[in-house]
């Protein structure tokens, strides 16, 4: 089943949604969680390799920024 | 195999157990319609005994052998009749009750049903199609699986449509079934409709618990709907109009008092409504129509003939001639025969064919793609009843399914005309399976105060050569504590051969439908269950409280990640788990009088474990919802005016929430510039739900050109009165300016009235 089929299968709930839906912004609790480490390597032709280590956060903290990462080189 | 010996053992001493006595069986009717009436009491006045009536509207009570025998009848809206019979052998008779309406002045006092308290059944509810009709309707549609979604231990789907879920068993553990044929999505409208039009309908019966060994093959419910027979005596007819759909209901006798038809057809109009909001790309059309004739040959031969149509069109043209054609439905056709033998056995044979379908179509320019997915059965059984004394009504039979199911095709050809391709059925895959069972029950009156309800049920599967072969034991006990309270303790095993792969978007058609084979193992559950019950104020009132505890074995989901449109085999991206539910339903019904309705509550918590998903972790199922109140009323103001609203609330759906996030260096512009990090699944819930529906109907008998006598009805009515935005779901953004994560809530159908129309002739 492609895209195309799962449209076709949304048809009713989309037609619905347009005629009677709303949609507003809500709170949502942020659940339990533990910071964990993570690490991203990039390996591409003639590139030096890369490997950013940094730590998760939570998914509705806001303190996350690209200045936070640490990184380096193989 | 021990308890099928010790069964058959049980059930050989209840036969030897009938001696000097006579039967007296036949049937009970409407005077005026000769329609059969459902669940009438019969009780002797000698010793207390009794029986009721059952979905055949039959009987058989045996009485000892004396002089004169009285026998009292009884339902409810009916005046009670009192019959004396004389008679040293076994007899047959007829006996016909005279509705409340047509006896004007009079005060109808009938004998009370009070079967929620004396029967060895546990989880059993019958709807009145008289309660369907006064209670508030989404868009007008009056709707039995949107009622049953108010009832003790019954969750409905999602928003606005039809779906339920019974003591925390997914949709398919629902077997629905229109006069014994089986309705694969019994939905219109992607579900807001039901396929059931309320004019054909004569009873409604859901059981969830306590399963008699004649209902098998699914684990959580069995829906039983019955077709009226139409009536034997007079032409009569009735019509309706709403937002969505126009409906008519004709009956009337064919050979007077011997044969009837009917026949009940409704038709939507939505396009009528789309067309000026959508410019004609949207069109919708919906229709379903029942038939059945019967004929009494002699007063021991009934046959029936019934068929049943429902299907849906849908088609959408997008930008750039891209269109979507959506086709769906169910036919069904039954040929059954009633036979009344000796000693008033009584027999019921079906032959029973249905049918269901899925069509999804999409072309663009000279590509076109279309699935099909479907099941067809065909259906034979044969069900014997016997009443041997007052203490044993005795249930055997055997059931045999052959399946055939269309679990998914792919075509790329272009249609010859319109926007779907008409497929050759014989051209695609096909999976071929046989299911036949076979089982007897026992209704036994141990003591005054002690009765059970106990069976086997013995299903055998087979399919691309494997098989299957289980022993299903069922068990119900009731004690009477006194003459209006009783506690009761169910056991039962249950076993299910075909499944629903749920697609994980929505309570959409879509959802594929696979037979067990090597691979997919039959979904099995043990069930206990204990309740106490309680009538008051002369049977008016009945109340209950029952605990249960299921668990669910070979559980099918979808495997993380399965994308359906790169799978050539769904088999193997099926995995399979465990499942248990148990919670507490709290139920009081008010049944008689101008007030009527009830109030039900359900705590209860649904997990599912699977070794490939969430970790190998238990879950909350996506259907869970650990608080349920539902509250229904009617009152009848005056002759002419009936007011009825209802009030439900329930906890939020669980979804899954991302718990953390990390930046994403490189790649990641496709997830908004993060990678997420899931550690549960369903970790979260929407909101709590909460809806008030109201209506009122306007009821008036009139006449036109002096001659031509008929009621008309005005109803008009409010879904989500108070138009409170309840979660359809919630998806997560980022926000342009902020840049922070944004949680968004979808909410679907606010305030929406409708009117509609209906006349009985």
């Amino acid at each position: 089943m492609n895209n195309r089929i799962t449209g076709a299968l949304l048809l009713g709930v989309l037609g619905a949604l347009t005629l009677f839906s709303c949609t507003k912004d809500i709170t949502v609790a942020q659940p339990p969680y533990t910071n964990r480490a993570s690490g991203q390597c990039f390996i591409e032709p003639d590139s030096v390799p890369v490997l950013y280590l940094n730590a998760t956060v939570p998914y509705f903290d806001p303190a996350v920024k690209k200045t936070n990462w640490s990184y380096g080189t193989l | 195999m021990k308890i099928l010996f010790l069964c058959i053992a049980c059930l050989s001493l209840a036969f030897l157990c009938a001696a000097q006595r006579i039967t007296v069986n036949g049937y009970v009717k409407d005077a005026a319609s000769k329609e059969i009436l459902i669940d009438a009491i019969v009780a002797n006045l000698a010793d207390h005994s009794g029986t009721v009536t059952n979905q055949y509207g039959y009987f058989s009570i045996p009485v000892k052998t004396k002089d004169t025998i009285a026998l009292l009848f009884s339902f409810a809206g009916y005046q009670s009749v009192v019959k004396k019979i004389a008679s040293k052998t076994d007899i047959q008779i007829e006996v016909l009750l005279v509705s409340g309406t047509a006896l004007q002045g009079v005060t109808i006092s009938a004998a009370r049903n009070d079967d929620n308290v004396k029967k060895p059944q546990m989880g059993v509810i019958d709807v009145p199609v008289s309660a369907i009709r006064e209670l508030p309707a989404l868009l007008g549609e009056r709707d039995i699986l949107k009622i049953i979604q108010l009832l003790p231990g019954v969750q409905q789907g999602a928003e606005g449509t039809a779906g339920f879920y019974v003591r925390g068993g997914n949709i398919d553990q629902n077997l629905i079934q229109l006069d014994e044929a089986t309705l694969y999505n019994p939905n219109h409208l992607f579900g807001l409709v039901s396929t059931f039009n309320v004019n054909a309908l004569n009873s409604v019966k859901l059981i969830k618990g306590g399963f008699p060994a004649q209902y098998g093959g699914r684990l959580s419910s069995i829906l039983a709907v019955s077709m009226r027979d139409g009536s034997k005596t007079k032409y009569q007819g009735e019509a309706g109009i709403g937002l969505l759909a126009a409906n008519l209901t004709l009956e009337g006798p064919i050979q007077k008092e011997k044969s009837s038809f009917i026949i009940s057809g409704r038709q939507s109009y939505i396009n009528l409504l789309l067309q000026p909001l959508t410019s004609n790309s949207t069109s919708y059309a919906f229709y379903d129509l029942n038939a059945k004739v019967n004929y009494e040959l002699g007063n021991k031969d009934h046959f029936f003939l019934s068929a049943f149509r429902g299907n849906d069109n849908a088609s959408y043209t997008g930008a750039n001639s891209l269109n979507y054609a959506v086709n769906f439905g169910n036919s069904a056709a039954l040929l059954r025969w009633n036979h009344i033998y000796q000693n008033g056995l009584f027999s019921n044979t079906s032959l029973i064919y249905n049918d269901y379908h899925l069509q999804l179509g999409t072309s663009q320019s000279n590509y076109y793609e279309v699935l099909y997915t479907g099941v067809t059965d065909v259906n034979a059984k044969t069900a014997f009843t016997a009443s041997l004394n007052n203490n044993h009504t005795i249930r055997f039979g055997a059931d045999y399914v052959y399946h055939t199911l269309f679990p998914g095709t792919f075509s790329a050809k272009i249609p010859k005309k319109g926007n779907l391709l008409n497929i050759n059925k014989d051209s695609i895959e096909r999976r071929f399976s046989n299911e036949i069972a076979l089982y007897a029950n026992d209704d036994y009156q141990a003591t005054d105060k002690l009765s059970l309800s106990y069976g086997v049920r013995a299903p055998f599967f087979a399919a691309s050569g494997k098989t299957y072969f289980f022993i299903e034991p069922r068990l119900t006990l009731q004690y009477l504590i006194n003459t209006q309270t009783s506690v009761k303790a169910s056991f039962t095993q249950m076993n299910q051969f075909v499944h629903l792969i749920a697609n994980n978007t929505a309570s959409l058609p879509a959802d594929i439908w696979l037979s067990s084979n090597a691979l997919i193992k039959p979904q099995s559950s043990t069930q206990y269950a204990i309740g106490l019950f309680k009538n008051f104020m002369d049977n008016d009132m009945e109340a209950s409280a029952e605990v249960y505890y299921k668990s669910m074995q070979n559980q099918v989901l979808f495997k993380e990640g399965t994308v359906l449109s790169l799978t050539t085999n769904l088999d193997a991206q099926l995995t399979f788990g465990k499942g248990k539910s148990y919670g507490i339903e709290l139920f009081v019904k008010k049944r008689f009088g101008r007030l009527t309705g009830w109030a039900s509550y359900t705590l209860s918590r649904t997990d599912q474990q699977f070794a490939e998903l969430n970790f190998g972790k238990a879950f909350p199922a996506s259907f869970d919802r650990t608080h349920n109140l539902a509250l229904v009323a009617s009152y009848q103001l005056s002759k002419h005016w009936t007011l009825s609203a209802d009030f439900v609330l329930t906890s939020g759906k669980p979804y899954t929430l991302p718990a953390g996030k990390i930046i994403a260096y490189d790649g990641g512009s496709l997830y908004d510039g993060y990678y997420y990090d899931y550690t549960n699944r369903n970790n979260s819930r929407l909101a709590a739900y909460n809806r008030s529906d109201i209506s009122a109907s306007h009821k008036k008998e009139a006449t036109l050109f002096h001659k031509f006598h008929f009621t008309r009805e005005w109803i008009f009515g409010l879904y989500n009165a108070y138009s409170r935005d309840n979660p359809y779901f919630v998806y997560l953004t980022i926000d342009p300016l902020t840049k922070q994560p944004q949680a968004k809530q979808v909410s679907l159908l606010p305030i929406v009235p409708a009117v509609s129309f209906n006349i009985k002739f």
